[in-house]
């Protein structure tokens, strides 16, 4: 059965889970491979690439542009970059953040640049404002909407290098966007962080992305300061993807909530500073042998907090398990959070209360009253765009007592276009 | 037009004065109606939303929405030269109200084949010219991929009632010898049945190039589509989220590029010129290259400039199997150009609404031109040869056949001709470039328009 295809899905709650599952491949490592390598003039290799609508939407905009993207075999893409990407492309980023925002630091040197998104209650509220008032210090004629929102038009034949600032408050994208375009601008670039910056280890990605296409990218060590040297070029490269992130803090956050002997058969973990152990200290088994960990779910879970900062893709499961703790947990550090597909704070608060869990939440909190009593479920709950929001719903579903109904459910495919199969693999029922 | 007074009628007459004095300005171009078909159908089949910028409205482009939208198809935006759109993917639901198609044979099709992938009932409505259109018997690919359909029609209203399966899929045989619709409405739905399913066709597919812009347009949205001579296999998938750009009618745009090889002098520009990734589309522009019209696009500014230059050589070949829509164009123009100009491969073109080579040929004929038929290996019309420049009279009334590219392609040819050349059949321009006379207005030609009251032979 093809699960991306209906508007609604039921997960019933399950009893037993059981079997081996792989994550889907970093969409976040991808994309930002998939854009390195098409900005490296020759050929490029990409393994275990990712197959998510977010590495399919960048992989069409770098074919829009001039990139040259082959299958070879099943997981490795071969990439021949142009050159110099072309002008007079219209780019639609689908309903993703970093694809938009890496592209409009990557694309910055072109003309007439256009980025449209149909995903108007999603990406197209999104705003891009600090991204925009950047590349406008940098000489890159900017159209935009209000707050920066798309429609967005770039016209870069005056960019230039210099110092620049930019927030990393609401989001880490807009850096990894400025840092990819100073491997193209013949000046070199400095790019200071005035405020936060919550989602480092998403900048680490990039840095690594960036270096191994040869674009060396000084860091401060507190992750608040950088420079691109003058004239440096993008060089073709060999990528290998990791496990993806939100991807895997979900099947994790499966195997822990019912009775289950699960095995993830991961590449290499990426961005998910404290998950295991998050998970141990809350009374799940997971042992780690090579590339595989073995969970083992169902038991009594301990209320616990977790400083979101470190992971933040882990969130959302993560604070769906906690519906089934016996007590209350707190998420912290999360604003950035709430500028995703949707507003993971608000918006998922409001479904696990429609769940019939009671939450709280702050500026920068989610706060989940779990309760070892169980979640009665049995209601419908809404995706809003948001695959992280799809795949906690179902951890929610899987403990609930009658399981719940799940508006728009395709959006899963955002990140991990398979993960109902696989949940139904594993011994869940999902249907139509 | 017969106006119901035996023996006589009213033939609306245009009168196309010569270009002396050149061409220049700015003109505008539809866009491409299969293209927008396609979207409307794409994006409802997509459980996403999606976007379609220039969206091409026509009557039956409109009603072909109107249906979408019973079928779920919602709208998040509209503005002019942009739609957006959220489709359903397999969760179509057309509901027990009949969905109309009046007298759209594409409609019928390819709504039918939706159809099928419904796990609910859906009656598709037909007005009485349906009748006489050959769609109730090329619907066995219905039971022949896993669903039913029975024919409910009344003596006003062709219906038929089709019940969907959610396990659609299998093998069918697709009659192709007179139109590709049926195959392009299986296509369309195939990626979202539950198994694969093989088409075979009967024959060498009429109308290969919009079958290649279906498949085109799918595979760009992560179809699975392989083809073995004649038959298509599609393995199950779902349809990605797209900007569908809908490409400007490049057969429109012959005609502003013919009246710069027909027309004294001048250059012109289109505005907001979009090019398609069609084989057919290219190889039109290397043909205009070699005829001596060169077409330059700026992707930035979307504008399209087209002015003389020289022939390529002295004489030159043009294969018109694959540019069937432009052949009356290239046509309009040989007689125009500094070189010898032979077309051929171009038989099927005949068997259009009119036989459109030897209509053509007569015509030209008729204003002065001295154009000769070229023959197949099977004796029949497969194009033409011209054997340079010519300056012919004009001053004379031809006829469309009711016939709208034989009218356009006339006009073109008109505006070398010595004199003013009559056209009749203007009211049949709506099938494909409605303002084509405002354009050319536009771009400095003269134009008479008016009614002129005829005896017509019983």
């Amino acid at each position: 059965m093809d699960f991306l295809q209906y508007k609604q899905l039921h997960v019933h709650p399950a009893k037993v889970l059981k079997g081996e599952v792989v994550p889907p491949a970093s969409k976040s490592y991808s994309a930002r491979a998939v854009l390195a390598a098409s900005l490296a003039p020759g050929t490029s290799v990409i393994d275990n690439v990712a197959s998510s609508n977010n590495v399919k939407a960048m992989m069409e905009c770098c074919q829009e542009l001039g990139a040259r993207l082959t299958h070879v075999e099943p997981g490795r893409l071969q990439v021949e970059g142009p050159g110099r990407f072309h002008d007079g492309v219209t780019l639609s980023p689908g309903n993703s953040g970093i694809v938009l925002r890496l592209l409009m630091g990557a694309a910055a040197r072109n003309r007439g640049i256009t980025f449209m998104t149909p995903y108007l209650d999603s990406l197209g509220r999104r705003a891009n404002q600090e991204m925009v008032d950047a590349l406008r210090a940098l000489g890159v004629v900017v159209e935009a909407g209000e707050e920066g929102t798309l429609p967005i038009t770039l016209d870069g034949s005056a960019a230039h290098g210099g110092e620049v600032e930019i927030s990393g408050r609401r989001s880490s994208q807009f850096l990894s966007g400025l840092l990819f375009l100073g491997g193209l601008l013949d000046d070199a670039l400095s790019v200071r962080v005035p405020d936060e910056l919550k989602a480092k280890a998403m900048v680490r990605t990039t840095l690594t992305v960036l270096g191994s296409a040869g674009v060396e990218v000084a860091a401060s060590e507190d992750m608040m300061s950088y420079r691109v040297p003058a004239a440096t070029a993008y060089q073709p490269a060999h990528y290998v993807c990791g496990s993806d992130p939100a991807s895997t803090a979900a099947l994790l956050a499966v195997a822990a909530c019912v009775d289950s002997t699960v095995e993830l058969r991961h590449h290499r973990l990426e961005e998910l500073d404290g998950v295991l152990a998050y998970l141990r200290d809350i009374g799940v088994s997971v042992t780690e042998e090579d590339s595989t960990l073995r969970v083992q779910g169902g038991g009594e879970l301990r209320p616990l907090d977790f400083d979101g900062s470190l992971a933040p893709d882990a969130v959302l499961p993560l604070a769906a398990l906690a519906a089934h703790a016996d007590g209350t947990s707190r998420f912290y550090n999360i604003e950035h959070i709430r500028y995703k597909e949707c507003d993971r704070i608000s918006d998922f608060r409001r479904e696990l209360e429609r769940a019939g869990i009671a939450c709280d939440e702050k500026r920068d909190e989610l706060i989940v009253h779990g309760s070892p009593a169980g979640v009665p479920g049995g209601v419908t709950v809404d995706s809003h765009y948001d695959h992280a929001v799809v795949m906690a719903m179902s951890v929610v579903a899987l403990r609930s007592r009658t399981g719940l109904t799940i508006k728009d459910p395709q959006y899963v495919a955002q990140t991990y276009p398979r993960f109902f199969d696989d949940l139904q693999r594993l011994g869940a029922t999902v249907d139509a | 037009m017969m106006t119901g007074k035996e023996g006589s009628a009213t033939m609306r007459l245009v009168e196309i004065h010569p270009a002396r004095r050149g061409i220049g300005g700015t003109g505008r171009l539809p866009y491409s109606k299969p293209h927008m078909q396609r979207a409307i159908l794409l994006s409802l089949l997509t459980n996403a939303p999606s976007i379609i910028v220039n969206p091409a409205w026509s009557s039956e482009a409109e009603k072909l929405f109107t249906a979408a939208r019973q079928f779920g198809l919602d709208v998040l935006h509209d503005e002019a030269g942009k739609l957006i759109v959220s489709g359903v993917g397999r969760s179509l639901r057309a509901g027990r109200a009949p969905v109309p198609v009046a007298g759209s044979a594409f409609n019928f099709r390819t709504l039918a084949a939706l159809a099928c992938l419904s796990s609910h009932e859906t009656v598709i409505e037909g007005d009485t010219s349906m009748f006489a259109r050959p769609v109730r018997e090329h619907m066995g690919f219905i039971g022949d991929l896993g669903g039913r359909f029975e024919d409910v029609s009344d003596s006003r209203r062709l219906r038929v009632r089709i019940h969907g399966t959610r396990r659609l899929g299998g093998r069918t045989t697709v009659d192709t010898r007179h139109s590709s619709q049926v195959l392009t409405a299986v296509l369309l739905v195939a990626p979202l049945a539950r198994r694969a399913i093989r088409v075979d066709c009967t024959d060498d597919p009429v109308g290969q190039g919009y079958v290649d812009l279906t498949l085109q347009m799918m595979r760009e949205q992560g179809a699975v589509v392989e083809q073995d001579g004649r038959s298509f296999t599609i393995t199950p998938s779902a349809y990605q989220s797209r900007i569908h750009r809908v490409a400007s009618d490049f057969t429109a745009l012959s005609y502003l590029a013919g009246a710069v090889a027909t027309a004294d002098h001048g250059e012109i520009a289109v505005a907001g010129y979009q090019r398609s990734s069609l084989s057919s589309e290219a190889e039109f522009f290397e043909v205009l290259e070699a005829l001596g019209v060169r077409a330059e696009h700026d992707r930035v500014s979307g504008e399209l400039r087209l002015r003389r230059t020289s022939p390529g050589s002295a004489s030159i070949e043009i294969d018109g199997g694959n540019i069937p829509t432009v052949v009356p164009t290239l046509a309009a123009i040989a007689p125009f150009v500094e070189a010898k100009v032979t077309l051929r491969n171009a038989a099927q073109v005949n068997n259009h609404k009119c036989p459109r080579i030897s209509v053509m040929i007569g015509e030209l004929r008729r204003m002065g031109c001295a154009i000769e038929p070229t023959y197949g290996a099977d004796g029949e019309v497969d194009g033409f040869a011209t054997a340079g420049r010519q300056a012919p009279a004009g001053g004379v009334t031809v006829d469309s056949h009711g016939d709208h590219r034989i009218f356009l392609s006339l006009a073109t040819a008109a505006l070398g001709a010595r004199r003013p050349t009559s056209i009749e059949g203007v009211q049949h321009l709506h099938a494909s470039f409605p303002d084509y006379l405002e354009v050319m207005e536009g771009l400095g030609v003269r134009v008479v328009t008016g009614h002129t009251r005829v005896q017509v032979a019983n």
